[in-house]
């Protein structure tokens, strides 16, 4: 009967069907979780019926009969590997996680009283929150929770410590209103891109976007890439359209280079380096003319954005110049294979406008 | 039908409906499903050639490559020429061929088709029998030329001989264009499109 009593003790909810102590109904809690047990005896082993629940310790249970004669050994066993196999997966008391995140939020709410938004999302799985800063750019910025608090999404250009997490939501937004309050030379040298030239990419800039294509005419632009932790400095300049106009904008480029002041407005400086007085502004359109295509738009397709993408191609022969999008000429080039040979990683073949040779490279 | 296809063919539509051509009525097209991938052009015959006054219908189909490839297009109305098959309508022109490029466009095709019709290459031909009449007597061609925009154009210029000698055939129960057929195969030889079309 000492077994008996030893087995009662153990496993309290657990009965004996008959005398023998070869029968059990009942439950075995592990880890505050209950699994319903039928153990009988087959061919001398303990026989276990696997329900849904067991069914993830099968193996286990397997092993285990075999090894195990005796019901006791066989459930101190089991209820040992179910115990270390769950241990684990029990998570920390999450009511007391919530109070916390809930305090952090609350807190933080009441000390920035100038946030224009802020949400907390009803699964406390999220905080999104807006401001102003101070020339009324507004910012977004979307922290995820799960344990402690991470920026999830913001709408400025990236940095590595935006990537770290914090134990509190307050030591991160002040780390994203101190970028901010950086990057502010960088935003307004964007904004006055945005509003004394014709850009024709990004089509809606974003704080993100450290770059503008500025279009001098139909034929000609320029992509300035700006480094927006150092607006300051001198920014890179790409010149796009025929070689022949190119090229007189990269000698202009290249020789007011090195009288670069870097005390001084960079915007000014940057139409200094062009020898511009302004930018050419956006020419007023009146799409009714253009019947087939305008200059600037895609020869092949009849469009100028084709995936996001703007023409980057231009045709060298002088009397064509017309543009394409890599992704069209490559295309066309493919298409008339017969007439097309590859080096390297471009494609030779006809201009599909003028017939003249024009390279593509491989997209 | 992909993107880039559709795009261009409605600019494509738009151009030529404004283009000058569609106000001096040489071209026209229209719609004949929503997506843009059919077509009905319309070519009005060159002055000065057989097929002066007659306006000639196309099948235009837009192929779902378009424009990597040039469109499918052949002639519905018949027409007597030596680089367009007299009887699928098929065309023999090159733009349409290995030369298309990918700038033209429906009004550069109609264009050109036009332009077939003022300058045939009979050395480069679709319909052979056609041809080789154009090469051999090229008056007894623009006859039968003329008589065929008559008959399925609309053109103005009726021929009585030719018409009397087909009205004959079909009294012998021969179908009105096959006799047409016979006739133009064999310089509207009577006797010789008999012995055709009972043998």
């Amino acid at each position: 009967m000492n077994e008996a009593i030893q087995l009662l003790l153990k496993f309290p909810s657990l009965l004996p069907r008959n005398g023998q102590l070869t029968e059990f109904d009942g439950y075995l809690n592990i880890n505050r979780t209950d699994y319903e047990i039928h153990l009988s005896q087959v061919n001398g082993k303990p026989f276990l019926e696997i329900n849904e629940k067991l069914s993830t310790f099968r193996q286990d249970i397997d092993h285990l009969s075999d090894i195990y004669t005796n019901p006791l050994n066989f459930l101190d066993a089991l209820s040992e590997t179910i115990s270390s196999k769950t241990s684990s997966a029990i998570k920390k008391n999450l009511a007391d996680f919530y109070r916390q995140v809930l305090t952090e939020y609350a807190e933080f709410r009441e000390f920035y009283i100038n946030l224009q938004s802020c949400v907390i999302t009803p699964d406390l799985s999220e905080v999104s929150i807006t401001t102003l800063d101070e020339c009324d750019r507004q910012h977004a910025l979307t922290v995820a929770i799960d344990g402690t608090f991470r920026i999830a999404r913001h709408d400025l250009p990236d940095r590595d410590d935006f990537a770290k997490p914090s134990a509190s939501l307050s030591v991160l937004y002040e780390t994203f209103v101190k970028a901010i309050e950086e990057l502010q030379p960088y935003l307004y040298l964007m904004d006055r891109f945005d509003s004394a030239a014709w850009v024709l990419d990004p089509e809606t800039p974003k704080p993100k976007d450290c770059y503008r294509r500025i279009a001098f005419d139909s034929s000609i632009s320029v992509v300035i890439t700006v480094d927006p932790w150092k607006p300051d400095g001198i920014p890179s300049l790409q010149f796009l359209g025929p070689e022949r106009l190119t090229n007189s904008f990269r000698s202009k480029v290249s020789s007011n280079v090195e009288n670069w002041d870097y005390k001084a407005d960079t915007f000014d400086e940057i139409l200094r380096l062009l020898e511009m007085e302004h930018f050419p502004p956006k020419p007023t359109l009146d799409r009714g003319e253009v019947v087939l295509f305008s200059t600037g738009e895609c020869c092949i397709c009849f469009s100028s954005r084709l995936n996001q993408k703007l023409p980057e191609i231009v045709c060298t022969n002088p009397s064509c110049e017309q543009v394409f999008h890599v992704e069209c000429l490559y295309q066309w080039l493919v298409s008339i294979a017969a007439k097309t040979r590859q080096t390297f990683n471009e494609l030779h073949g006809e201009c599909p406008n003028c017939e003249k040779h024009i390279s593509c490279p491989l997209p | 039908m992909a993107n880039i296809a559709a795009q261009r063919i409605k600019r494509e539509f738009k151009e030529v409906i404004k283009s000058e051509e569609v106000a001096k009525c040489a071209i026209r097209v229209e719609l004949v499903n929503d997506n843009y991938t059919e077509l009905k052009g319309e070519i009005a015959g060159p002055p000065d050639t057989p097929y002066e006054g007659g306006n000639f219908i196309l099948e235009i189909k837009v192929p779902e490559t378009y424009p990597f490839n040039p469109p499918k297009v052949r002639f519905m109305t018949k027409i007597w020429h030596p680089n367009i098959s007299s009887v699928t309508g098929a065309i023999c022109l090159d733009i349409l061929k290995d030369q298309w490029a990918a700038a033209m466009t429906l009004r550069t095709v109609l264009l050109s088709l036009q332009a077939l019709l003022s300058a045939a290459e009979p050395d480069d031909p679709q319909d052979a029998v056609v041809a080789k009449q154009f090469k051999e007597n090229v008056e007894m061609f623009q006859l039968t030329a003329r008589h065929w925009t008559n008959a399925y154009a609309g053109g103005p210029n009726a021929n009585k001989d030719f018409d009397d000698k087909i009205k004959k055939l079909i009294e012998m129960g021969v179908d009105e264009h096959e006799a047409r057929v016979a006739l133009s195969s064999y310089n509207w030889d009577m006797e010789r499109a008999t012995e055709q079309l009972f043998s």
